[in-house]
């Protein structure tokens, strides 16, 4: 018989001993695998154009005003619902995008590389908040911000990056993150930690690199009004972290958790390819003003990276500042994180919780203890509004469908105990 | 543990069901973690197939 | 007028639901109020109780909420039943400051050391979650009911071959180590040791034994069906052995309906060759005649009167009759209150004090109807309507499945009481109330307040016995109790079988 156990284990310490380095830069286009010419990725498992919802397809029409393909939503659309545009997860690319996830060629991005097996992430740069592409918004002034993070920031981030790395200082990810921890970020809802100590570090390389200190200036008030930089490298360092757990035969280690807007879906380290889905939860959210709970859109991104590393909500713990997000008391925030902990593996070696007598983050969800228990991982997460070009009405916590683990825990058994 | 035991140290007890019974414990200083329980998501076979896996691989 | 509101994809105990439910009949302008979720057999529940749930497609992952009320505040109802299920008005402060792990890792993770499990969740749950805590090492208390007899007997033997304990299912109380578990009294430690297959058998024997100054150091629930011949005896055995190889241990008190013959047996000779002072109180037992040092008992309080003698080293037959001389004395208390007119009617919290009560009332008044009778030929055809001499035990499963334990909440027998008392073929009321952990925070008043009722419409018509199972240091304490229902006019009794007693003799 499988031994379930000792297969979980050799996932964990995979993850455990991974060793997440920002390396550089490059264009989506060049740098992703087998990235088509025509082909833009988001977040969460396979959709459809017909399927998607609201925030994906206006992040689809965004994406393809800025690449040039069409000139105006309409037409987009029209070139979208013909297909002739290519549609593929970034999972299925070794890469992650917040909310909609969306990557198109042009867009630059970072690129982490897991040093313990060579394995290389790749994510674009955070846009900040209120309209933006990963929302669902697509006016001018988010296409307008997409071009200068693609001819300002990229160019000045890149330097310094490349400047880091070759001066043999290449930015340790996994550092920053178990840093932030106790700096009161889970590394989800809250990056404000992250972020400085990410700018705090690079700083150097990028003063040393600069031929314009104009737009440096420019560059770093951009990171300093973006508490939320740091997700996405965050998420790529989960990301290529994850990764090499994938493909263990008897493993339950569940190594994706991604949404679409429309379907959630997972992936397991034993179980193949497959994607196991069931249709994306509504978020339990703090509305921004003037927002109605009906304008919520269910639930998307490939953020939930975070939480499949064991950060995110599993460290809500550490993170009393935003428990107004999950609408309660700091001690909600602790139970979200001991509930986690009786469907993981076991605990983080490396990231760790202060309130609780340091003790590691719950790592590793078993797809099998999730469905035996009925017990399903919490994600934060912000929140779309359901029509495309609106953008973000707030942040919250929801519960990822029970449906799409017991699928996998069926598939488990079928697989190794027929 | 066998009975002679549990007879020797008293109970220490996994609560599951009625939290008032956790409660009652509690009064009488005894050691006593109640579960908040609820169903398994998996049909009953199902569970108790996956429930020997985990156990054979503890072994 | 009706209101049903589903609630999809969510969970909560059947507990949590039925106290919301109870909390909602509270409110002025409510008829009747239920949540549950949506299993098949909840559905039937709720159906037989009037509410129309058809044309609802409902699965077991629902929250049905229905409510009858005043058409001006249902809506109001609906939105006060969701208030209470995110915030139980039960619930205090300091509950929610902590965390209940939900699994039974989690809860083991938090616990390393824990030696048994008690549980209590829905019984098509209770066996699957009993058998995980076995393989987990735990001896186990099974409180819930609708456990298959399949599922006991395996449940018992694993636990047999692993020497662990399974007390139950169906086993409401039990003490290990003086610590009570489920319904259970504050009574002192002692020398006693005891294995009942009967809750509030056990509970009577425990608390008359308190009285009589002796204490009991483990109690050994079994469960009804342990000392049936399908199953054997396993557990009953089990902790017999247990008790004789304890050295603190003096006396052994069994307590129960007579085991099948098979088991009696067994029980018996191992009894013998344990070579312990035993006492088998096996209520409407037909053995006659003491076998030194086994004592055979018919009645729970004259099993705890022979027990005090065995302990105390006095002789048996002379507590045998100073029990006899009370009894006798109970014609002239009854003649002092006055003799009433009509029918008895019982109606029981707990299932073996209602049994002993039939046993007692059947020789006085001949046959006794009841929902749980001791002839099959004198089973009440609707549980809810009274026919002659009559007595309801509202713990059988047909009145505990979607409510509360009636040792946990009386209202709905004191609903009856009023109902009963307003026929006019109706003498004597006569009633438990059991107190002890686990138990309502205050059953006599929920009782009381029933009666002071009936005395206002009837007055002195309908005389009410009653008997308060309990000691002084039991979280309700018992003196207050019998206060408050002293103060309603309500005669109480020693003992389940003198308040039985005392009821017969009151008619005439």
């Amino acid at each position: 018989m499988v031994d379930v156990n000792k297969a979980n284990k050799e996932a964990l310490e995979r993850v455990l001993s991974a060793r997440p380095m920002l390396v550089g830069m490059g264009k989506a286009g060049e740098v992703i695998p087998e990235m088509g010419e025509r082909m833009l990725l988001h977040a969460g498992p396979p959709i459809e154009w017909e399927r998607m919802s609201g925030p994906l397809k206006g992040a689809i029409i965004g994406a393809m005003l800025y690449e040039g393909w069409a000139s105006t939503p309409e037409e987009a659309e029209k070139i979208a619902s013909k297909g002739e545009v290519e549609f593929d997860p970034c999972h299925h690319h070794h890469a992650v995008g917040p909310m909609a996830g969306v990557i198109s060629p042009s867009m630059p991005v970072f690129i982490v590389e897991n040093k313990t097996f060579n394995n290389k992430a790749y994510v674009t740069q955070n846009e900040g908040l209120g309209k933006v592409l990963r929302y669902g918004a697509y006016s001018q002034e988010v296409i307008d911000r997409l071009r200068w993070m693609e001819k300002i920031l990229y160019p000045i981030l890149n330097a310094g990056i490349k400047r880091a790395y070759d001066s043999d200082n290449a930015i340790d990810l996994k550092n920053l993150i178990a840093q932030a921890l106790h700096m009161g970020d889970e590394l989800h809802n809250r990056n404000k930690a992250a972020t400085s100590l990410f700018l705090r570090t690079l700083f150097p390389y990028l003063v040393e690199s600069s031929i314009d200190n104009k737009a440096l200036a420019e560059v770093v008030r951009f990171l300093d009004s973006n508490d939320h930089f740091f997700l996405n490298l965050g998420m790529a360092a989960a990301k290529a972290s994850v990764e090499p757990a994938h493909g263990i035969e008897g493993s339950s280690y569940v190594t994706i958790m991604a949404r679409n807007g429309t379907d959630f879906g997972i992936k397991v380290s034993g179980l193949g390819d497959k994607w196991f889905t069931a249709p994306a939860a509504v978020p339990k959210v703090l509305l921004f003003p003037g927002f109605k709970p009906e304008d919520v859109n269910p639930d998307i991104g490939d953020s939930a990276i975070m939480e499949t590393l064991g950060v995110g909500a599993f460290a809500l713990a550490a993170a009393p500042a935003i428990v107004q997000f999950i609408g309660g008391t700091p001690q909600d925030a602790v139970n979200y994180t001991l509930e986690m902990y009786e469907i993981t593996v076991s605990e983080n070696n490396m990231f760790n919780i202060p309130y609780l007598n340091f003790r590691g983050t719950p790592t590793g969800i078993d797809v099998l203890q999730v469905a035996e228990t009925g017990i399903s991982p919490v994600l934060d997460t912000g929140v779309a509004h359901k029509q495309p070009g609106v953008g973000q009405v707030g942040a919250g916590i929801v519960r990822t469908p029970i449906e799409a683990f017991v699928k996998a825990a069926e598939n488990y058994v079928e697989r190794y105990l027929a | 543990m066998a009975i002679k035991d549990l007879l020797a140290n008293g109970p220490i007890v996994v609560n599951i069901g009625i939290e008032q019974f956790y409660h009652d414990l509690k009064k009488q200083d005894a050691k006593v973690v109640h579960v908040d329980w609820r169903p398994s998501a998996l049909k009953s076979d199902l569970l108790s197939k996956l429930r020997k896996l985990r156990e054979g691989g503890a072994n | 007028m009706q209101r049903v509101e589903v609630v999809r994809g969510v969970y909560y105990d059947s507990v949590s639901l039925m106290r919301v439910a109870q909390e909602l009949t509270k409110i002025d302008g409510v008829i009747d109020a239920t949540l549950n979720m949506a299993t098949e057999a909840n559905i039937k529940i709720m159906s037989a109780a009037g509410f129309d749930l058809s044309g609802l497609d409902l699965r077991p992952s629902d929250l049905v909420i229905a409510v009858k009320a005043n058409e001006e505040i249902i809506d109001g109802i609906i939105a006060k039943a969701k208030e209470y299920l995110s915030n139980p008005p039960w619930k205090t402060t300091e509950i929610s400051q902590q965390y209940f792990p939900k699994s039974l890792n989690g809860a083991l993770s938090m616990l390393p050391e824990a030696n048994l499990a008690l549980i209590s969740i829905a019984g098509q749950y209770a066996g699957d979650e009993a058998m995980e805590c076995l393989n987990k090492g735990l001896h186990v208390m099974l409180y819930s009911d609708n456990v298959s007899l399949e599922k006991e007997i395996e449940l018992k033997k694993i636990a047999k071959e692993r020497g662990l304990l399974v007390m139950g299912p169906d086993c409401g109380t039990a003490v290990v180590k003086g610590i009570g578990l489920g319904f259970a009294n504050a009574c002192p430690l002692g020398p006693v040791g005891m294995v009942a297959a009967a809750g509030t058998g056990l509970q009577e024997v425990h608390v008359q034994l308190a009285h009589r100054g002796i204490g009991v150091l483990h109690a050994i629930g079994t469960g009804g069906r342990d000392v049936k011949e399908a199953v054997g005896g396993i557990t009953s055995l089990m902790g017999i052995e247990a008790l004789l190889e304890n050295d603190d241990v003096k006396v052994i008190v069994m307590v129960g309906k007579p085991p099948a013959p098979e088991v009696e047996k067994k029980i018996f000779q191992r009894l013998v060759s344990g070579n312990k002072p035993a006492v088998l109180g096996y209520i409407g037992g037909e053995l006659e005649g003491d076998r030194p040092p086994i004592y055979f008992c018919k009645e729970l309080e004259e099993t705890a009167a022979v027990t005090a003698a065995v302990v105390n080293g006095t002789d048996p037959d002379l507590a045998r009759k100073d029990l006899n001389l009370k009894y006798e004395h109970l014609k002239e208390l009854a003649s002092h209150f006055g003799k009433r007119k009509g029918y008895l009617r019982g109606l029981y919290s707990g299932g073996t004090l209602c049994y002993e009560a039939q046993l007692v009332a059947s020789k006085l008044l001949g046959p006794i109807y009841s929902n749980a009778p001791l002839d099959e030929r004198y089973k009440l055809p609707d549980s809810l309507k009274s026919i002659g001499n009559c007595m309801v035990d509202y713990g059988e499963d047909e009145f505990t499945q979607g409510r509360l334990h009636p040792m946990m909440d009386s209202s709905f027998r004191a609903k009856r009481m009023i109902e009963e008392a307003k026929e006019n073929e109706v003498g004597v009321i006569l009633f438990d109330c059991v107190l002890g952990y686990g138990c309502h925070e205050s059953p006599a008043e929920q009782l009381a307040s029933a009666i002071s009722q009936v005395k206002r419409e009837v007055g002195d018509r309908i005389i009410f016995v009653g008997y308060v199972c309990g000691v002084e240091a039991d979280p309700q304490i018992a003196s207050s109790q019998r206060k408050i229902l002293e103060d309603v006019g309500v005669v109480l009794a020693d003992s389940n079988a003198q308040a039985a007693r005392l009821a017969c003799l009151l008619l005439q």
